[in-house]
């Protein structure tokens, strides 16, 4: 009996694994189109090949053949040129509150197209700071908190991302380390932590703060937050609210999720947002104020 | 009157009925009165099988000469209201001998009847004609009566005999992943089923992670599956109802059965206390995986140096039930179940004198369904059944650890524990009043006490050198909520070929100072072409007030139920189906369906949520409502009798969710969106002596998330650039399909003391890879570069299984 069971739970536990077949038809490739057009800015768009997803990352290559159709408000404004590595740039500027649409032609792959809306400029009127008491699971701590004040436009969807740079200054030695030779000044983006109502769950932790007008449309509101790092006497931090359109805040949203959650076995699975029509990737749109602190 | 006209009719009424819902009393009020007739007398009584005395559920009782007819109910119970004068009454059901009785009916009189299942094999044709007869004449569609002995005849894994596992080879009824017991039925989820033991919830039926259920084929008299066309009597769940019913025990003489099986042994023994008078039945299982290991996992431990090592698996099951008959006209009934999953882990390490170091983990999850009911016969036309129910369902996980500080009488300790569960009180009262024969009304109250534990997670800690300590409990309070159903209905048949089911229920929930209610309307209609063909349909409105946040792979017992708040609304459902029925020859009817399901207030995680998460409190904030939809059709061909029975089944289903959250608004399958399912079962019995069991099944594969294909980021980093691997679209890549073969044989020997069976079986005798999980991995080249690819995990390979059972 005790044989027989052996082979029972032997079998029972034999748990098989193979690899199956995953074939991708060279007919249902698409390009990708990846850009974010700025208010005031030359509209600078990437294309390139998706791949399947057995296949290796170097194959993704960028596309350099392709005809790129740029519309402002439904009017052709012009085609876009070929500059290099798969980026084709416009000769004129982005206007405010325009709509853009890009066509894409290419010969072996369908024509892809997609549509954003250049959206409203939201300034930071001020920024303010606080020293608070933080509580981790190791212990408590006084750190400052960074206040940052803007007025919702009314009437209107609005999405934001927030980033933070900051800048130091690095210095170059001589061989004995005791003369500086030279200085550079470094510019890095910064690492947010907030609980601040406005961010989904009430809570964000990354180098971008996403978050929408939900819960303070219209209103002058102070979103709080604080940076991880310090970088000492004569540093500096620019604090960029980009004001953004719904699909970037979707697309930049969801590839946010898709990495908190991508060895998480116990996770919802996270669908990237795609707003490109026959294609992948994002067209999205920004415009951006700046405040230095 | 044709049928396009009655069906015109009937449209227009239905119409009327759902759209001016508070004009519902009223018609069902004149519905309820009319048909009084003149002077009739009733003939009533129980039926029963005349070798065990157990009540026989659904069996037809039926005047040859006044050509009308009835059923028993659920506690075998008749009534059957005629003219003055003689009638011959014919007293049938599948599985038994066919009996005739004729009367001169000059008062009420009851008559108890008792059937046998001895001549069968003589009258084999008779007993067929009814039962295909009794499935066209019905107005209840999606409903399927399963034999508890045909069940047992087919092939399972392990050789243990499953009636979840048996329902899922129902056109409808489709099964999660591989070997698991979890039910979806026409595109509903694992939560939209009501389980019933013996009128008990039992909110777990999974034991072992749901490769085995928790019902014990041996305990069990009756099941019946309803899958649609739902009639007042049943609600709080949106897509099925499954009611099993617990053998009373026989009330003639001591029986016993058992069988020894690869994982579990069981044993039953059922016997009247007083005969004819009270008889009760205990029924109990258990597996003895740990026992049999137990000298491999000490040998194991001592290899590893461990003063002590213990780990181990098993579940167990005990069903009793006593029944006892007051007097002629009132039953008493008293069941109990309780079943107990349990793993656990000991282990204990000495380093040198009073310094160890001892650990424990264990982890048990189980129901606890308890009812007392009591029937009494009011008068011949009116039966009641009042039924006081109690069930728990607890999960618990647990750790502990301490190490003794070596010089010291200190030590270090740390403990764990993390429980849930959802305890019901509840109280049921329903009438069977059946005034004449065109007239079968149920009514009845229902309300429910829940009690929800959503979990609660307590820690406690300390160590002897720092002085520290830690005891802090995480978590939800208890959630208590009243949940109350009233309804009434009424089996009208208005002429020989029309006849319908009209009903209404309202349901209530009461939960944080929120009430939430409905009134759900309820309509079915058959129409009789010809003896052999009959149309059916059904229209009927459900709501469901709990909820269960599950894992959307396996069952797994930390799956929690929930109530509804003020957040998260009920799941509120509409199903409409229309079918026929037809009876091919004496032996074989064939069914066809169609339906459409609208629900609402559906529940899935958001994308990215943890199913895993120390958010104790978050579960609302974790989960998106939106709704669904489901239509497919279901064909079913079956024999009854014969050598050979069984059925085939086939489902052509489509079954989607939108949730505005969720896929970005874009509608996506649901994830056991199964287009072509196909079960083939078959009994062929060779002789008295053995019989074979042979089932096929074929599936679609199960829609999953994955990416197809990838592509660049927006922010591309000129040294390395991580690509995007995203699905396109929620549950838009398909797994291989599913399929498996399995076979038994049974080979029964009549002994002195009783019968003794062995039956030999094969699981997935051909072996068949089907998919379990899917998953990306890396594989290298010879030249040393990886590459990625795209693996399976199957669960089970070929299993064969023997076991011996006894009947005394």
């Amino acid at each position: 009996m005790r044989y027989l069971f052996f082979v029972v739970v032997a079998i029972m536990f034999f748990s098989c694994e193979k690899e199956i077949d995953m074939t991708f038809p060279e007919k249902d490739r698409r390009i990708t189109i990846n850009a974010e057009i700025k208010s005031d800015s030359i509209v600078q768009v990437h294309l390139s090949k998706s791949i399947g997803v057995l296949e290796l990352d170097k194959n993704a290559d960028s596309i350099a053949d392709a005809a790129v159709f740029l519309y402002e408000n439904n009017v052709l404004l012009e085609q876009l040129h070929y500059v290099d590595s798969g980026y084709y740039r416009s000769s004129t500027k982005a206007k405010p509150n325009a709509i853009y649409k890009l066509q894409v032609n290419h010969k072996t792959y369908p024509t892809a197209s997609a549509q954003t809306r250049i959206p409203s400029k939201v300034m930071i009127t001020k920024i303010d700071t606080v020293t608070k008491k933080v509580d981790d699971q190791m212990n408590s701590y006084m750190a400052l908190h960074h206040k940052i004040t803007f007025t919702d436009p009314a009437d209107e969807d609005n999405y934001y991302a927030l980033t933070v740079y900051g800048s130091y200054m690095e210095y170059i030695y001589d061989d004995w380390y005791y003369m500086v030779k030279d200085s550079i000044k470094r510019t890095e983006k910064q690492y947010i932590t907030s609980t601040d109502m406005v961010l989904e769950d009430g809570v964000g932790s990354d180098n971008v703060l996403l978050f929408t007008d939900n819960l303070i449309n219209g209103r002058t509101y102070s979103l709080e937050c604080m940076i991880n790092s310090y970088y000492g006497w004569g540093s500096t931090y620019q604090f960029h609210l980009k004001s953004i359109s719904k699909d970037l805040y979707l697309y930049l949203m969801s590839k946010q999720k898709s990495g908190y959650t991508k060895n998480n076995p116990f996770a919802e699975p996270v669908t990237v947002y795609n707003n490109i029509t026959n294609g992948f990737g994002i067209l999205g749109a920004s415009t951006v104020s700046i405040k230095e602190f | 009157m044709t049928f396009i006209r009655v069906f015109q009719r009937l449209c227009v009424l239905a119409k009327i009925i759902f759209m001016q819902k508070n004009q519902l009393f009223l018609f069902f009020l004149l519905i309820f009165y009319c048909g009084v007739h003149a002077q009739n007398y009733t003939i009533s009584g129980f039926v029963a099988d005349s070798s065990t005395g157990e009540k026989v559920i659904g069996a037809s009782i039926f005047d040859t000469i006044s050509k009308n007819g009835t059923g028993t109910n659920d506690f075998g119970f008749y009534s059957l209201t005629l003219p003055k004068g003689k009638h011959v009454l014919r007293y049938s059901t599948m599985g038994f001998e066919t009996i005739y009785k004729t009367i001169d009916l000059q008062k009420n009189i009851s008559i108890p009847v008792k059937i046998s299942t001895q001549a069968i094999t003589l009258k084999e044709v008779e007993i067929t004609v009814d039962h295909t007869k009794q499935k066209v004449e019905s107005t209840q569609m999606s409903s399927f009566d399963i034999p508890i002995s045909a069940v047992k005849s087919l092939p399972f894994i392990m050789g243990e005999v499953d009636i979840i596992k048996s329902i899922q080879l129902l056109p409808g009824i489709k099964g999660g992943t591989e070997g698991t017991s979890g039910l979806y039925v026409r595109g509903g989820g694992p939560d939209q089923n009501l389980i019933l033991l013996d009128g008990v919830p039992v909110y777990n039926v999974n034991h072992l992670f749901g490769f085995f259920s928790v019902f014990n084929a041996d305990a069990i008299n009756h099941v019946k599956m309803t899958t649609g066309g739902f009639p007042a009597r049943y609600g709080s769940r949106l897509s099925s109802v499954l009611d099993i019913h617990m053998k009373e025990g026989n009330t003639n003489k001591l029986k016993g059965e058992g069988s020894i099986g690869l994982i579990a042994s069981k044993f039953t023994i059922e016997g009247p206390i007083k005969k004819d008078k009270a008889s009760f039945i205990i029924s109990g299982r258990r597996t003895y995986i740990d026992v049999l290991a137990k000298p491999i996992i000490a040998a194991i431990g001592k290899s590893q140096n461990f003063e002590k090592f213990g780990v181990g698996y098993y579940f167990y099951d005990l069903n009793s039930k006593i029944n006892y008959k007051i007097t002629e006209r009132s039953h008493l009934y008293l069941s109990a179940y309780t079943g107990t999953d349990k793993a656990f882990m000991r282990m204990r390490e000495t380093f040198a004198k009073d310094d160890y170091s001892e650990s424990t983990a264990d982890i048990h999850w189980g129901n606890l369904t308890t009812a007392a009911r009591w029937n009494y016969k009011w008068t011949d036309k009116l039966f009641s059944n009042a039924t006081l129910t109690y069930s728990n369902y607890e999960f618990f996980t647990g750790s502990e650890s301490i190490n003794k500080i070596p010089q010291s009488k200190k030590e270090d300790t740390f403990s764990m524990n993390y429980s849930s569960g959802i305890k019901d009180w509840s109280i049921k009262y329903d009438v069977d009043y059946i005034p004449n024969p065109k007239h079968y009304i149920k009514a009845g109250g229902h309300a429910i006490y829940h009690t929800f534990s959503p979990g609660v997670l307590a820690f406690k800690t300390s160590y002897a050198d720092d002085n520290f300590k830690m005891d802090t409990t995480f978590g939800s309070s208890n959630i208590y909520a009243w949940e109350t159903a009233l309804y009434i209905e009424d089996d009208y048949t208005i002429t020989e070929k029309l006849k319908m089911n009209i009903g209404f229920r309202h349901s209530g929930f009461f939960v944080q100072e929120n009430y939430y209610n409905e009134i759900e309307p309820r309509f079915a209609f058959r129409y009789l072409i010809n003896p052999a063909w009959s149309v059916k349909a059904g229209v009927s409105e459900m709501n469901q007030y709990i909820l269960l946040l599950s894992n959307s792979t396996i069952g797994l017992p930390t799956d929690l139920w929930v109530p509804v708040t003020q957040k998260i609304k009920p799941m509120h459902g509409m199903q409409y189906g229309i079918g026929v029925t037809h009876a091919i020859n004496k032996q074989i009817d064939v069914s066809v369906e169609t339906y459409y399901k609208e629900m609402k207030n559906l529940i899935e995680y958001k994308e990215g949520a943890s199913y895993f998460s120390v958010e104790q409190n978050s579960w609302e904030n974790k989960v998106e409502q939106g709704k669904g939809d489901a239509y497919g059709a279901e064909v079913l061909i079956q024999k009854h009798a014969g050598k050979l029975t069984g059925w085939i089944g086939y489902t052509l289903a489509w079954s989607t969710r939108t949730f505005e959250n969720l896929n970005f608004g874009k509608s996506f399958p649901y994830r056991y969106d199964r287009r072509h399912d196909i079960s083939v079962v078959a009994n062929y019995k060779f002789s008295e002596k053995i019989d074979m069991g042979m089932v096929w099944v074929y599936g679609t594969g199960n829609a999953v998330t994955m990416p197809t294909y990838k592509y660049q980021p927006l922010e591309i980093n000129p040294w390395y650039t991580e690509l995007i691997e995203s699905p396109e679209s929620r549950n838009a890549f398909r797994m291989p399909s599913y399929h498996r073969l399995d076979v038994s044989i049974n080979i029964h020997k009549q002994k002195k003391r009783g019968m003794r069976t062995w039956s030999f079986g094969l699981y997935n005798a051909y072996s068949r890879q089907n998919p379990f999980y899917l998953f990306f991995d890396r594989e290298y080249s010879d030249s040393g570069q990886s590459y990625p690819v795209l693996k399976q995990i199957s669960l089970f390979p070929l299993i064969p299984s023997v076991s011996y059972s006894f009947k005394f």
